[in-house]
């Protein structure tokens, strides 16, 4: 008896995702979590967006994800990042209100049709003939599924450290999932160990803020989402430093943080450095950052951004005595560190389905990635596969060209992973086309065809569209004083306000979204159209089709594990071959090349 | 990395004192070992005597020498064996065979250097010398083709490449972090950009000198028939190389041959046969595959002949190497000059040679007048730069001009990753890791 079609084990930003996609796929979906009033729970830091990060969320909206809508109902700080620099590199980021966040995320999935949300811890994953059928949990409930996505995040044998002491804890104050741990090294999977942090929270009342700098919120905020109209920041962060003196205590305690006396083996984060790891690898700064985030409205809860630290607990009070403005600050929680278990994403299909067990997708920090929007993308795309598995439709898979999703998970596979995964946007070959403004262009026709985005949002989208298409044509058509609209601009001739004062009011912009769209298509036309190009030699070159006859084994030249690998997948065409783990550029070049003879001397043979 | 032995001839077929066969992959030592009876104990990377054993029909057939090199301590980086057997074909393809029998495959061309590239054991660019070395036409190209070789040119990039790159993470940090602070300083930028540049410039100045040590200039023998073109090419080249008679066109065939002017070799063709006014197919033909020659050709001599006035066929000869660089010559000045070398210096724009192929006259200033026409300033750099990086040199240009015509960071990074990926073709390495790897061991970033 099959319960239902899709359960997914976890419900944070993966977990959510992946669940609302499968669900909104058409597929009864169970998403299955330790503790239902933590759904969404923003474990770390209360922001979303930033750089890549806002590009992200900006991808996960066009293809109809949670994480923006939600994000935009409780964010209370908007900046937008790189505001002085070209769109490309602008990127939206919001600070949530946590409580908020967590409540209408919840509520938001309960109205979702054919969701359920159930809390409970999940032991083991049920496999039959090698596929995922269902999961089983503590309580020795089996729950039939034609596919399972487990989204466990630093729950997957999770262990907390502060200074001397460590317990097994997926966050603090929440269970481990231990079993589930073991079980997947039992199904076989490889797995490894990960480190990552988080900073102690101040009570709001016990700051000095007149010994901090003020950072407002921007004075015309960007939503996280296409489809929210209007934000509003509601609450003002504070930056602040350390100094030689907290250097100093810190210093002199390294050998009671858990990270410097070895008691963590896994590997943290290098963009996200606690503050004991900062002093230890630059020793010659003498100041670090330290920003103030709020929590949330209702909340004197302050996130100590900068300060993640696994000292023991008097060392933390110790050291912010010696911060102005924190002399008298009191912990509401300390911070601490924790490790978990991550399986190494080589042994994952594109579509994040597992290599060892079918019809088994894995999402978000499990896949050695960190970062909330990195979760929530490979949960969406995790959500998508397993729907079109069970529909029996070809896989989804996104490629770099097209979105930073894309650009994500061809790292992970191909790559592999040996410290937690962040996005950059240097990590994306064609930066100046993956931007937050055109986000929904490049997805959400897909998005919709998937049925993920509704008919009403997707008649919004294409009003949208339309008027920037059009509006981008005028520029490039149209002509001021003798010249293109689009070369004034870009010659420095006339300002961007002045070219929208040119276009006719219909295909005037209507945010500032769209005001960056036009921007950024003219500013860089050349590069656009020159990655374009690019992307169809690639496409051409990658849709070579490999002889379904063609015998590997007698490729000269290849190892001989790819020459096994390629047997055992039998690649299609060379875009395939491509996503086989270990296939290197030189491999695929002279694996090309031998194609291309094999073809031609069966032409000959046959003439 | 490669699961698959090869194995080839490394001398060149026919006959001599020694030849060398090679093997090379995880089996070349137990392949070697079924066809190779060392008279010792084998020691790796030691000459050892023994018999070359032939195993299908159980006899003996040469002896010689085998050195063994056990990875990566080897050329390839693979476990290699060199067998060094009497220089007789018979003997070389009898080892190679037997090697295929035991396994191994015939090893495709440029296959070892190819595998010494791929195990990491050199760059692209050295692999090219390799080839460039064997194929260097004068000693001033073997010496230019082994410094780089050495890594001259290698060097030279990987320092430009470096320096970009850090230009690149400062940039990136900029971009990537911009709660940080961080503000990249401008005029240092630019400063690096422009210096790249230049050294880019630099080594692209490089082509056409490199090319000419390694190469050599290619010069064609161009004359009506009976002109002396191939007296005067057997006089140049001091011994009898081609049919010397007085019947136009006897040889058709173009004979090439090579002499070294001032460490510059300068590859002759002698066109005999070519007549501007053909009379038949055959003739026609002839006409066809000069002028093919002389359109990939570095330049031409022109040979008049000085016992006749110029006459029709001169004219076309005179018309056809109107744009190409020549040296002309008015050949039989033993006889009585019949005409004007004003004349010609109005026509063909260069000063006239006065030769006599015959009594070997003049031909010192033939090739003092070629060394000045053709040979090219050398720049001491012991560098140079094959077309493939040239090309490649190129798009780093372009791109770093394009990098300071911009302000945009997002813009000068763009232009910067495919200057660095440009510079990295020609190393044959792409990394892109690194630019992140770098940024966080530079950087301290704490968002």
């Amino acid at each position: 008896m099959i319960d239902t079609d899709v359960i997914v084990v976890g419900a944070g930003h993966a977990g959510i995702e992946a669940a609302f996609a499968s669900a909104k796929m058409g597929l009864q979906t169970l998403l299955i979590t330790i503790h239902l009033e933590t759904v969404g729970q923003m474990s770390c830091n209360p922001s979303i967006g930033g750089t890549a990060k806002g590009q992200l969320v900006r991808e996960i909206d066009a293809m109809g994800g949670a994480m923006a809508k939600v994000g935009d109902r409780c964010g209370i700080h908007y900046r937008l990042l790189n505001r002085k620099k070209g769109p490309a590199i602008q990127a939206p980021r919001a600070q949530e209100d946590k409580a908020c966040y967590r409540l209408a995320m919840k509520h938001f999935l309960e109205e979702v049709p054919g969701l359920v949300l159930y809390q409970g811890i999940v032991t083991r994953v049920l496999v039959k003939e090698g596929r995922a059928s269902g999961v089983e949990t503590l309580e020795g409930i089996k729950i039939r599924a034609g596919a399972v996505i487990l989204t466990p995040g630093t729950f997957l044998n999770g262990l907390i450290h502060i200074g001397e002491r460590n317990y097994p804890s997926g966050r603090a104050n929440e269970p481990a999932s231990i079993e589930l741990a073991e079980n997947l090294k039992e199904l076989g999977f490889e797995t490894g160990r990960l480190k990552t942090g988080t900073p102690m929270r101040l009570h709001a009342d016990t700051i000095d803020y007149s010994k901090f700098q003020p950072q407002e919120g921007d004075p015309d905020p960007v939503p996280l989402s296409f489809w929210t109209r209007e934000v509003k920041n509601r609450i003002v962060c504070y930056l602040g430093y350390t100094n030689e003196e907290v250097h100093r205590i810190i210093r002199e305690n390294l050998h009671r943080s858990a990270l410097y006396s070895g008691r963590i083996v896994g590997i943290g984060p290098r963009y996200c450095p606690s503050i004991e790891d900062k002093i230890v690898k630059f020793p010659h700064h003498s100041r670090h950052h330290i920003f103030l985030e709020p929590e949330g409205v209702e909340t004197k809860e302050v996130y100590a951004n900068g300060l993640s630290s696994s000292l023991p607990y008097e060392v933390q009070e110790k050291f912010l005595r010696a911060i102005p403005g924190l002399e008298d600050a009191v912990m509401m929680r300390p911070g601490y560190a924790i490790e978990y278990d991550f399986a190494n994403p080589t042994q994952l299909t594109h579509s994040l389905e597992t290599r060892i067990v079918e019809n088994l997708f894995l999402a978000g920090q499990i896949n050695g990635t960190s970062g909330y929007e990195e979760a929530a993308g490979q949960g969406l795309l995790a959500g998508i596969n397993a729907a079109l598995k069970l529909k029996g439709k070809p896989p989804l898979i996104l490629p770099r060209e097209l979105s930073y999703i894309g650009v994500m998970v061809d790292d992970l596979v191909t790559q592999g992973v040996d410290e937690p995964y962040r996005l950059f946007t240097s990590r994306a070959e064609r930066r100046l086309y993956l931007r937050a403004d055109n986000a929904d262009i490049r997805l959400t026709p897909l998005a919709h065809q998937l049925g993920l985005v509704g008919e009403e949002e997707y008649r919004e989208f294409l009003k949208r569209k339309e008027r920037r298409e059009r509006a981008r044509a005028y520029f490039f058509q149209e002509k001021h004083k003798g010249i293109p609209i689009a070369r004034a601009y870009t010659s420095g001739k006339i300002s961007l306000k002045e070219a929208i004062s040119l276009l006719p009011p219909e295909l005037r912009p209507e945010n500032q979204d769209e005001e960056r769209f036009l921007d950024a298509e003219m500013r860089y036309s050349g590069y656009l159209e020159k990655e374009v190009r690019v992307a169809e030699r690639i496409k051409k070159e990658e849709s070579l089709e490999i002889p379904q006859e063609m015998d590997f084994s007698t490729v000269e030249g290849l190892s001989t594990e790819l020459k096994e690998k390629l047997s055992r997948y039998r690649p299609r065409t060379i875009a395939e071959a491509r996503r086989i783990p270990g296939m290197t550029p030189a491999a695929l070049a002279l694996l090309i090349g031998r194609i291309r003879e094999w073809k031609k001397r069966k032409s000959s043979e046959n003439s | 990395m490669f699961e698959d032995t090869i194995v080839a001839p490394a001398t060149p077929q026919g006959r001599g004192a020694i030849s060398m066969v090679r093997l090379s992959g995880p089996e070349a030592f137990p392949i070697a070992e079924a066809i190779f009876k060392p008279s010792g104990k084998i020691a790796t990377r030691k000459a050892v005597y023994g018999k070359f054993y032939d195993f299908t029909q159980g006899s003996f057939f040469d002896e010689g020498i085998a050195i063994f090199y056990r990875a990566p301590h080897s050329y390839t980086g693979e476990d290699m064996v060199e067998f060094t057997p009497h220089g007789n074909p018979i003997i070389v393809w009898k080892i190679v065979e037997l090697a295929t029998a035991k396994g191994a495959r015939l090893a495709r061309p440029g296959e070892f250097t190819y595998r010494a590239f791929l195990n990491g054991k050199m760059d692209l660019v050295r692999a090219e010398a390799v080839e460039e070395l064997v194929e260097a036409q004068s000693f001033e190209g073997v010496k230019l083709s082994f410094s780089q070789l050495q890594g001259s040119l290698s060097k030279r990039v990987e320092e430009l490449r470096e320096r970009l790159l850090s230009s690149a993470v400062l940039l990136e940090t900029e971009i990537e972090f911009p709660d940080e602070g961080i503000e990249i300083n401008r005029d240092e930028l630019r400063k690096t950009l422009r210096d790249s540049l230049s050294s880019v410039r630099d080594l692209l100045s490089l082509f056409e000198t490199g090319k000419q040590l390694l190469e050599g200039v290619t010069l064609v023998l161009v004359g009506k028939p009976n002109s002396g073109k191939s007296s005067l090419f057997n006089a140049i080249l001091e011994e009898e190389r081609a049919i010397v008679t007085e019947v136009p066109g006897t040889t058709r065939d173009f004979l090439r041959e090579r002499i070294i002017i001032d460490g510059v070799a300068f590859i002759l063709i002698d066109t005999a046969g070519m007549n501007p006014e053909p009379r038949d197919e055959i003739e026609r033909e002839g006409m066809r595959r000069a002028e093919l020659l002389l359109r990939e050709a570095d330049g031409a001599i022109l040979i008049l002949d000085g016992a006749k006035p110029l006459e029709p066929p001169d004219h076309k000869l005179i018309n056809l190497l109107s744009k190409h660089n020549k040296v002309v010559v008015i050949n039989k000045t033993d006889l009585p000059l019949q005409l004007e070398p004003e004349e010609v210096k109005s026509l063909t724009g260069e000063s006239p040679l006065l030769i006599s192929a015959k009594k070997r006259q003049g031909l010192e200033g033939l090739k003092k007048a070629l060394k000045e026409k053709f040979i090219l300033k050398q720049p001491a750099q012991g560098l140079y730069i094959n077309s493939r990086q040239r090309i490649a040199l190129k798009r780093a240009e372009e791109h770093l001009l394009r990098a300071l015509e911009s302000e945009a960071p997002e813009i000068v990074a763009q232009e910067l990753r495919e200057a660095i990926l440009s510079l990295e073709e020609i190393l044959g390495k792409i990394t892109p890791q690194e630019v992140l790897d770098n940024i966080f061991s530079r950087f301290c970033i704490g968002k």
